[in-house]
């Protein structure tokens, strides 16, 4: 075994923890959001960790360029997913757990959605 | 290059990416599939950096990925833990001198970091008001404070001259107590 390999075992290994803590989390947490919580952090550093252990043992240009695109694509969608499932959940009156101390979003509450074309003109 | 050259640039180089091959087919093929996208999605931004600072954008991802580490040992150690220090709540965040992408980018990357989730976004016309969701919410102050340190950054590397000096003089006028982490 190589030094390289040993860091992409620790890599994976790492990987793979978080996605078992993150569903661990999801079993346990008291409401959906802080569910929420535990979807998406660990799940994207998870991803990476995977993809960077990968990326060591395949070492294609070919592979890491997949792996790359892979590990994009769950950082841009796993706020916007999370985001949506809370938002969603908040909008259909889900309770809030009993640890839960503030409210701020109360008086505003949420509001419909919007094309936001400001960027176009602004 | 236009934002839509650009954009259909990304798309085509996802699509040889995918393909994992760089062939011409792959690239024309690519153009076509990222320009046909664009078409039948043209309601849709696009979304575009008109600012980019180099050096600022890797602050900014620096303190990300930094942010990005801790927030998942935070959460590790809540599930790990025995004791349970979860206190949530959901506290308005506004962003003082902002663009629509800027809001974009800060309430995504707050998603990704230390137990905080951003459930609303709502903008205005130079503003923007973020509802987050706090899994430790022991100190709203100071959560309130790193979040708009996470914008600042953000502006700094994303917004224009106009915008960095508007935001410096808010910052300036509003110290809070979270100057610590400005270090």
């Amino acid at each position: 075994m190589s030094a390289v390999d040993v860091v992409a075992a620790v890599a994976l290994l790492a990987g793979a923890s978080l996605g078992l803590l993150a569903s661990v989390g999801l079993h346990i947490f008291p409401d959906v959001f802080a569910r929420m919580h535990a979807a998406t952090k660990p799940a994207a550093l998870g991803v990476l960790f995977v993809a960077v252990g990968a990326s060591l043992e395949l070492a294609t240009l070919t592979d890491v360029a997949k792996l790359a695109l892979a590990v994009v694509v769950q950082f841009l969608t796993a706020p916007v997913g999370a985001h949506m499932v809370g938002r969603a959940a908040y909008s259909a009156g889900t309770e809030l757990s009993e640890l839960t101390s503030v409210d701020e979003l109360a008086p505003a509450g949420v509001v419909p959605v919007t094309t936001p074309d400001e960027d176009a003109h602004a | 290059m236009t934002g839509r050259g650009a954009f259909v640039a990304w798309l085509a180089l996802v699509w040889v990416a995918l393909w994992g091959e760089v062939t011409a087919g792959n690239v024309l093929g690519g153009l076509v599939v990222g320009t046909g996208v664009l078409v039948v999605f043209r309601g849709a931004g696009p979304y575009r950096l008109r600012t980019v600072r180099p050096l600022q954008t890797l602050v900014f991802l620096g303190y990300f990925l930094s942010e990005l580490v801790q927030s998942n040992v935070v959460v590790a150690r809540e599930v790990v833990s025995r004791r349970n220090r979860i206190r949530e709540g959901i506290i308005e965040v506004t962003l003082p001198h902002t663009t629509p992408t800027i809001a974009t980018v800060v309430a995504n990357a707050i998603t990704l970091t230390p137990g905080t989730l951003t459930l609303e976004a709502v903008a205005e016309r130079r503003s923007a008001r973020l509802y987050v969701h706090v899994l430790h919410l022991h100190d709203v102050e100071s959560v309130r404070g790193g979040l708009e340190y996470l914008h600042y950054r953000a502006a700094k590397a994303f917004g224009d001259d106009a915008l960095v000096r508007a935001l410096d003089e808010h910052r300036r006028m509003t110290r809070h107590a979270d100057d610590g982490r400005g270090a």
